[in-house]
C-alpha cells in the first residue's frame, strides 16, 4: 500500500518537473505569424511572415507549407528560409509567403506548427491563428456598366531596364572607338599615344638658340656664313612660333611684307632691326659678303634684342604648378582663438 | 661654283652693262601697255639664251611683243606662221637646183635669223615642230650633206593658243620641256586696256626704236654667266624640282597621285639661268631666293605631267607650283 502510494507521489513528481521543463522551452521559443494587413479586396497580394525566434540547439523543422491553406487562399510565391542571428545564442528562422485569395468573406489561416527535436526529445510550437477577409469591390448599381479598366502600367524597375541600358554604353562605346581607331588610322597615328609635351614658348627656344651660337664663336672661327644662316633660322622659327609667319618658306621680302599686317603690329624699331638682320645675312649667306667684326656682334646684339622686345612671357604648366605651390605654401594661416578654429587668409 | 668672284667688281660691272635694260623696258612700253611680266619674261629667255613659249588668248599682243623686242635688239627677225600644212623644208631649207650654175644650192629657210617668231606653233604636225625643236637645241641644221650653224644669239619664241584646240597638234612633253621658259599672258587691267584703246586710235602707231646691237646682248649673256649663284641658292633649286618628282617626301603627299612625271634636269639648269638673268635685270651680281621664286613658275609650269586625278580635281601645275613654294624651306 505504502509502497503503491509512494509511486504516486513520484510520478506526480516526475509529470510536475516536466511541465516545468516543457514551460521554459516554451518561453524561450516564439512562434510568430503576420499579415501586412488582415482586409483585401479581391484577387490582391499581401504577405504572410513566418517567424520563429529560439536558442540556438534544437533542430528545427520548419513546416512546409503548400500551395494553398485553406480552400480559399493560394501561395503564389514563398521566400527560401532566412535565418538572422538576434545574438549571442539566439537566432530567427523566416520565411515569407505571397498569398492571395478570389473567394469573399472571411477566411482562417490556422496556426502554424514547427517541430522542435532536441537530443532525445520532441517538442512543438505553433504560430498564432490569423483571419484574412476579402472584400468584393464596391459596385454602384445606380451608375450603370462601366468600361474595362486597363491593365495598370507596372513602373519599370532598374532590373528591367539594366541589360538594355548597358547594351546600349557597350555598343556606343564600341562605336566609339571604332571611329576613333580609324581617324587615328588615316592620319597614319599609332591607336595610343602619350599627351604631347607642352610646347616650350618661342622666344625661350629663340634665345636658347641664340645663346648657342654665341658659345660656339662661329664667326671668331670664320665660319661668318654659318654664323648669320644659324642666326636668321633662329629668328625665322621665332617667327613662326611667335607670330604664325610661316618664315621658314619665306623670303627675306616676304617675311617682311607678312610682318607688316595689322595683326602682327610689329613696332617700328622691331621692323627696321630684323629687316636690317635678314638683309645683311641675306648678303653673307648669298653674296659672298664677309662683314665686319662689329656688323657680327651687332647683329647677334639685336637679335636678342629682338626677340626680348617682342616676346611674349608664357610659362610651361609646370612652372605654374610650382609657382601655384609656392604661394600656398607662403599663405598666411591665422588661428582665430574665439571660436577655436583655424582659418586661412589669402 | 668659281669662288673667286668678286661680287662687289661683278655688281659694278652690271650696273654699267645693264643700264640697257631700263631702255629695252622704256621702248617697249612704247608699244606694249602692261604685260610687265611678258616682258621680263622675254628678257629673261633674251638674256639665259633660252626659248620662250607663249600662251593666251588671241590678241594679248603677243606677236607684236616678239615683234618689238627684236626691232629694239636690231637683229635679223623671221615670222612664221605655223600651218597644218607646213613642211620642214618650208622652215630650214632645202636643195634647189640652179639652172645657171648648173648644180644643186642651198636654200636657206627663215630659221636662219636671230629671233624667229613660230607663231600658233601648236597648229604645225610633229615633223615641223620636231625640225624646229632640233634646231632650237642643237644651234645648227643639216641640209643635205652640210650642217650650218645658226647665228647668235638665236632665240624662238613660239605662241600657242590654249583655245581652239581642233585641229592643233599639241607638243610632246620632251618637245616641250625645251622651251627654257612658258610664259602665260592674261588680260590686260581696265586702265591698261583703256590705254591700249587711246594709242590704237592715234593716226601712227607707236615704235620702238632699235637701241641694242645682237653683240650687245652676247656681251650682256656673258656677264650673266657670272651671276654668282650660292650653293645654298643651288640646293634651293634641287629642294623645288625634288618636289615636283616626288612630293611626298617633300611634305606633299597629296600630290603624290596628282603628279605623272615631275621637272627633268634641265628644268633645274633652267631655272639657276633664269634666276641669274633675272638678278642681272635687278641690277645684282648674285642670285637670292627671290629671283628663284620669281622665275619658278614660268620655268616649271610646262614640265610637270598630271594625272588624270589632277584634272579631275582641276589642280593646275600652277597650283602646284604654289604649294611647293610654299612648303620647301627657303635658305
Amino acid at each position: 500500500m505504502n509502497v503503491t502510494r509512494t509511486m504516486k507521489h513520484i510520478t506526480y513528481v516526475l509529470a510536475l518537473l516536466l511541465m516545468v521543463a516543457s514551460g521554459v522551452q516554451a518561453q524561450e521559443i516564439k512562434a510568430r505569424a503576420t499579415l501586412d494587413r488582415d482586409t483585401i479586396l479581391l484577387g490582391d497580394q499581401i504577405q504572410l511572415n513566418l517567424e520563429l525566434e529560439q536558442n540556438i540547439g534544437p533542430k528545427i523543422q520548419f513546416p512546409q507549407i503548400p500551395d494553398s491553406i485553406g480552400k480559399s487562399i493560394e501561395v503564389l510565391e514563398r521566400t527560401p528560409i532566412d535565418t538572422i542571428k538576434m545574438g549571442d545564442r539566439r537566432i530567427m528562422l523566416r520565411q515569407d509567403f505571397l498569398i492571395t485569395a478570389f473567394d469573399s468573406g472571411p477566411h482562417p489561416i490556422p496556426p502554424v506548427w514547427f517541430k522542435l527535436k532536441y537530443d532525445q526529445l520532441t517538442d512543438s510550437v505553433h504560430t498564432n491563428s490569423l483571419s484574412l477577409f476579402v472584400q468584393v469591390p464596391k459596385v454602384d448599381l445606380k451608375k450603370g456598366p462601366a468600361d474595362i479598366k486597363k491593365p495598370f502600367d507596372a513602373p519599370v524597375t532598374l532590373k528591367e531596364i539594366a541589360p538594355w541600358l548597358f547594351g546600349g554604353i557597350l555598343i556606343a562605346a564600341i562605336i566609339f572607338l571604332l571611329i576613333y581607331a580609324i581617324r587615328r588610322r588615316r592620319k597614319k597615328l599609332p591607336l595610343f599615344q602619350k599627351p604631347p609635351k607642352p610646347k616650350e614658348p618661342p622666344y625661350r627656344v629663340a634665345l636658347r638658340k641664340l645663346d648657342q651660337i654665341k658659345e660656339e664663336k662661329l664667326w671668331q672661327h670664320e665660319h661668318v656664313k654659318e654664323y648669320y644662316s644659324r642666326i636668321t633660322d633662329t629668328l625665322r622659327e621665332y617667327l613662326e612660333g611667335r607670330y604664325e609667319v610661316t618664315a621658314m618658306e619665306k623670303t627675306t621680302d616676304e617675311i617682311m611684307a607678312a610682318l607688316k599686317y595689322d595683326a602682327v603690329k610689329l613696332d617700328e624699331k622691331s621692323y627696321k632691326q630684323l629687316k636690317e638682320i635678314l638683309e645683311l645675312s641675306d648678303l653673307v649667306k648669298f653674296a659672298k659678303l664677309i662683314p665686319v667684326e662689329d656688323d657680327n656682334q651687332m647683329t647677334l646684339a639685336n637679335a636678342y634684342f629682338f626677340v626680348n622686345q617682342t616676346k611674349i612671357e608664357e610659362k610651361l604648366p609646370e612652372e605654374e604648378e610650382k609657382e601655384n605651390d609656392e604661394d600656398n605654401g607662403d599663405e598666411e594661416v591665422t588661428i582665430d582663438l574665439s571660436d577655436k578654429k583655424g582659418r586661412r587668409k589669402s | 661654283m668659281d669662288q673667286s668672284v668678286d661680287i662687289k667688281e661683278l655688281n659694278e660691272r652690271i650696273q654699267q652693262e645693264s643700264s640697257f635694260v631700263d631702255m629695252i623696258t622704256m621702248e617697249m612700253n612704247k608699244v606694249i601697255v602692261g604685260q610687265k611680266h611678258l616682258v621680263d619674261s622675254l628678257l629673261i629667255g633674251l638674256l639665259s639664251d633660252g626659248h620662250i613659249l607663249l600662251e593666251g588668248v588671241p590678241g594679248l599682243a603677243k606677236t607684236l611683243a616678239i615683234n618689238t623686242l627684236s626691232h629694239i635688239v636690231d637683229a635679223k627677225f623671221a615670222r612664221i606662221q605655223f600651218t597644218p600644212d607646213l613642211l620642214p623644208a618650208d622652215l630650214l631649207g632645202t636643195m634647189i637646183y640652179s639652172q645657171k650654175n648648173e648644180e644643186f644650192m642651198v636654200k636657206k629657210g627663215p630659221i636662219f635669223t636671230n629671233f624667229v617668231l613660230a607663231d600658233e606653233i601648236n597648229r604645225a604636225p610633229a615633223k615641223v615642230q620636231s625640225a624646229l625643236l632640233e634646231a632650237m637645241q642643237e644651234r645648227q641644221i643639216t641640209i643635205s650633206d652640210h650642217t650650218y650653224k645658226l647665228e647668235e644669239p638665236f632665240l624662238v619664241m613660239a605662241t600657242q593658243n590654249p583655245i581652239e584646240q581642233e585641229g592643233t597638234y599639241p607638243l610632246p612633253e620632251a618637245q616641250v620641256d625645251r622651251f627654257m621658259l612658258k610664259v602665260v599672258l592674261d588680260y590686260p587691267k581696265k586702265d591698261e586696256e583703256r590705254l591700249i584703246i587711246q594709242q590704237n586710235l592715234l593716226k601712227k602707231f607707236p615704235e620702238a626704236s632699235p637701241i641694242l646691237k645682237p653683240e650687245d646682248i652676247i656681251r650682256a649673256r656673258d656677264i650673266v654667266k657670272d651671276v654668282y649663284i650660292d650653293e645654298k641658292i643651288q640646293k634651293y633649286i634641287v629642294d623645288i624640282v625634288y618636289s615636283t618628282r616626288q612630293p611626298a617626301e617633300h611634305g606633299l603627299p597629296k600630290y603624290a597621285e596628282m603628279i605623272t612625271y615631275g621637272a627633268s634636269p634641265r628644268a633645274s639648269i633652267s631655272l639657276a639661268q633664269a634666276a641669274k638673268s633675272y638678278a642681272f635685270i635687278k641690277r645684282r651680281g648674285y642670285v637670292i631666293p627671290e629671283d628663284i621664286r620669281a622665275v619658278c613658275h614660268d620655268v616649271l609650269r610646262h614640265r610637270i605631267g598630271l594625272s588624270y586625278e589632277a584634272e579631275a580635281n582641276n589642280l593646275t601645275s600652277e597650283e602646284i607650283i604654289s604649294e611647293i613654294l610654299n612648303t620647301v624651306e627657303v635658305p
